[in-house]
């Protein structure tokens, strides 16, 4: 049997098993767990849901008021219709009371003298 | 037709005022049908400003010019559901204010037709005002600083409202004309 070679020796000494010491493995795995996302601070949060309902009513606001507008401009061109037939129905009925007499035709412009 | 009523309007112009439409609304109650229009300038301007730009131009300077709308057109069953006395009064109220100067007076045994136009401040025409009665029907329409019918047709085709030639001054391609008003009035 050879005489073992220290140096042999000191590599068998290194290669030697150690045991881990108890709880190092929860260690490991506890430090490589993925961090929690942090929590917004409450009055951040808070802000941010008042900003957020305001900014919603104000819009709100916004459409009902242009809405409103359209509505009523929808109803007055209506009724700018409604005068524009109106007036041409009777003026058309007087232009031919006035043709059966001779006038030609209902012309009215812009009056310029006037015949007092 | 159904039965039309419009009613609108809080502001009336104090133009408008001088008239008085009360025998037109009183008599609204006995019509089969009515239509009332009542425009003022903050209601012509809204439309305006909602036209988009270019096509809104017209009718946006003629809507700095309009200061009220107002129509009454009854109709009735039957003749003889107004005094058409009454109407002729008002025509001659209105004239009688001096204000007012009739262009056109056709008068038939019952019924007639006035147009008349008000003298603005600066001299020109500033206010038109039709007054129609037949025995079955009423209309008066009251046009407040447009004293021409042509400005007011260039209402039709723009703002979405249908165009309307003929008796309103022709068709817009013509453009105004400087022919005097034919008048026959027979008072």
């Amino acid at each position: 049997m050879n005489p073992v070679d220290p140096f042999e020796r000191q590599l068998r000494e290194a290669f030697r098993r150690v045991e881990p010491p108890a709880g190092l493995e929860q260690k490991i795995l506890g430090r490589i767990e993925p961090r929690r996302p942090r929590r917004l601070p409450v009055w951040l949060a808070a802000a941010a849901s008042v900003v957020a309902v305001v900014g919603g009513s104000l819009g709100v606001a916004r459409w009902q008021e242009q809405r409103q507008r359209q509505l009523e401009a929808e109803r007055v061109r209506q009724q700018l219709a409604l005068t524009l037939r109106i007036t041409s129905r009777t003026l058309a009925k007087a232009d031919e009371r006035l043709k059966s007499i001779g006038v030609e035709r209902i012309r009215l412009q812009e009056v310029s003298s006037w015949h007092e | 037709m159904a039965r039309m009523m419009i009613l609108a309007a809080i502001l009336l112009p104090l133009g408008a005022q001088q008239i008085d439409y009360s025998l037109f609304d009183r008599l609204a109650e006995k019509a089969k049908e009515s239509a009332v229009v009542n425009l003022g300038p903050e209601q012509l301007s809204l439309l305006a400003s909602m036209q988009p730009k270019e096509a809104g131009k017209d009718f946006a300077d003629l809507a700095k010019t309009l200061k009220g709308i107002q129509v009454r057109s009854l109709e009735f069953d039957s003749p003889g559901q107004y005094d058409l006395n009454e109407v002729r009064a008002l025509g001659g109220k209105i004239k009688a204010s001096g204000n007012w100067v009739s262009l056109i007076t056709v008068k038939e045994k019952d019924e007639f037709t006035e147009i008349l136009v008000r003298k603005g401040a600066d001299g020109k025409a500033d206010g038109l005002l039709i007054l129609a009665a037949e025995p079955k029907e009423l209309t008066l329409v009251h046009i407040d600083g447009v004293g021409d019918l042509a400005s007011l047709a260039k209402l039709g085709g723009i703002a979405g409202i249908p165009e309307i030639a003929g008796a309103l001054g022709g068709s817009r391609k013509e453009g105004p004309k400087k022919v005097p008003a034919p008048k026959k009035d027979d008072e």
